[in-house]
């Protein structure tokens, strides 16, 4: 299988002396045609690799090749196979859909006899038609969302990163999103990297995972052998197993203290 | 290629968000408002007038434009659009700076011309106003070009719209004075095309420290 992203004891510390080590030390490679999660609590370092990988932040130390080019020297070649959808992203509130998609493929340089179809396309495949001429200030928030994943197919990439794309959803439109990334990974191909800690939205659409804890990978897999690694029944206790968060037990020990103190 | 495209896009945010408007008839307006008010300025053409009146005022307008809009898109997460894709950073803080000067120098013309007409229309003489009257607009242009770029710089660096705002007040006054004072200071003769040359030289200055943080900036 052909590797995609490969990362090189890929670092991000921020603070004095470097005490916040947002990511530490990653090795991971993601294959092409995979649909890649990258799993981790809250502060984990999810966002600072992707930032790190779509070549917005610089890093550290080590370095990764995404589709064979160096993020380090590289940027602007990184930036044109990759889409991104950043974790809360602003819009051009003044435009209409079709406006935004128009501007945002200008940038990426798409042929001007291209972009049209491309354009029609993607508001299609994202059910915007009916409100292409519409202002970006009145669309609902899975409306933008879906606006802003079309913004990040508009060069057509060949890898797609989505940093929490569900997060801020309710459930319908959580599941369209879903539906539409795995036809995306399905039908076009497309080598897709999400970050999220919702547990069951990774489960049901990652080939494989990577779980991620104070910056450091602490497993790599199918959710099946990270399961049977853990020897847990469910992805949820592999998680909390790996992460070290805290047992159902711990959680309720403050009644029984309040219990023996009153 | 991207700059042009980033300029072209921030001309059609101001005139949708009808910002355009309200420079180019508001500051005409404001203008001869002011000269009503105040109809005794002696022997001074109201045309000369204006164009000292425009650098102070359509340089704060101008700073304080840009100021806002820089923080405003900054802490709306714009500018990851644009972190993500090919675009250089410098592209996008120069792409602003052209198009609020822009803006704000066509409001500063129209201005003038509606002075040139008034003067010319309560039969002043035009080439006695003309001189003069030429010489400071010039300067007041580089006072804006100034001021402008004062706006790019706080913008990038303030936390906030109203420590920005607060800035530019302070300092923003100021620092674009300087095309004006420093030649008074040394008493050089040449003043006018010295004051020209210290607001083009300071404002390639500011606007290279604004592009410096920029793209030092965590994000
Ligand atoms: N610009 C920054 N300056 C200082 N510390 C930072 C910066 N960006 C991230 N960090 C720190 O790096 C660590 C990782 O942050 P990151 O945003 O990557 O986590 P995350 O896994 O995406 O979390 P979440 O699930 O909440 O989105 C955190 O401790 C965070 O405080
Ligand atoms: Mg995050």
């Amino acid at each position: 299988m052909k590797v995609l992203i490969q990362t090189d004891r890929l670092s991000k510390y921020y603070g004095k002396g470097g005490e916040i080590k947002a990511v530490d030390n990653l090795d991971l490679e993601v294959y092409e045609g995979e649909t890649f999660g990258l799993l981790g609590p809250n502060g984990a370092g999810k966002t600072t690799a992707i930032r790190l990988l779509n070549c917005i932040i610089k890093p550290t130390s080590g370095t990764a090749r995404v589709m064979g080019h160096d993020i380090l020297d590289d940027d602007l070649e990184v930036k044109r196979v990759t889409g991104l959808l950043t974790e809360s992203p602003g819009l051009y509130e003044k435009l209409s859909a079709y406006e935004f998609l128009e501007f945002m493929g200008a940038l990426y340089d798409v042929p001007e006899d291209i972009l049209p179809r491309r354009i029609e396309e993607l508001l299609k495949l994202f059910g915007l038609q009916k409100r292409r001429d519409y202002l970006l200030e009145g669309y609902s928030r899975g409306m933008k969302q879906r606006i802003l994943i079309a913004s990040a197919l508009i060069h057509d990439p060949p890898i797609l990163f989505l940093d929490e794309p569900t997060s801020t959803l309710d459930p319908r439109a959580a599941l369209m999103v879903k539906n539409l990334v795995r036809k995306l990974a399905e039908d076009a191909g497309k080598t897709i990297f999400i970050c999220s800690h919702i547990l069951p939205v990774v489960e049901e659409l990652c080939d494989r995972i990577g779980i991620i804890n104070k910056g450091r990978l602490v497993a790599l897999g199918t959710v099946d052998s990270i399961k049977k690694q853990t020897r847990k029944d469910t992805l949820e206790d592999a998680f909390i197993a790996i992460t070290g968060g805290v047992r159902k037990k711990e959680l309720l020990s403050w009644r029984e203290q309040r219990g023996t103190s009153a | 290629m991207s700059l042009t495209l980033l300029f072209k896009d921030e001309l059609k945010g101001f005139y949708k968000s009808k910002i355009m408007i309200f420079l180019w008839v508001g500051l005409p307006v404001v203008v001869l408002l002011f000269h009503l008010i105040t109809l005794d300025t002696g022997p001074i053409p109201f045309s000369a007038l204006i164009a000292i009146l425009l650098a102070s005022l359509g340089g704060t307008l101008a700073s304080v434009m840009i100021t806002v809009s820089i923080v405003n898109e900054r802490k709306g997460h714009v500018y990851d659009l644009f972190f993500v894709r090919p675009v250089r950073r410098m592209d996008i803080l120069i792409a602003k700076y052209f198009a609020v000067y822009v803006c704000v120098t066509i409001a500063a013309l129209l201005a003038l011309t509606i002075g040139f007409a008034y003067d010319y229309g309560t039969g002043g003489a035009p080439e006695m106003f003309l001189e003069g009257t030429l010489e400071s607009f010039v300067i007041s242009l580089s006072m804006l070009a100034v001021y402008t770029a004062v706006g790019v710089l706080i913008g990038v660096a303030s936390p906030s719209v109203l420590v920005g705002v607060i800035l530019i007040i302070y300092g923003g006054n100021q620092l674009s004075a300087v095309p004006m004072l420093l030649p008074v200071v040394f008493g050089t003769s040449s003043y006018f095309p010295l004051a020209f040359i210290l607001g083009v030289v300071t404002t390639i200055i500011l606007l290279t420290l604004a592009i410096i943080v920029f793209n030092r900036k965590k994000l």
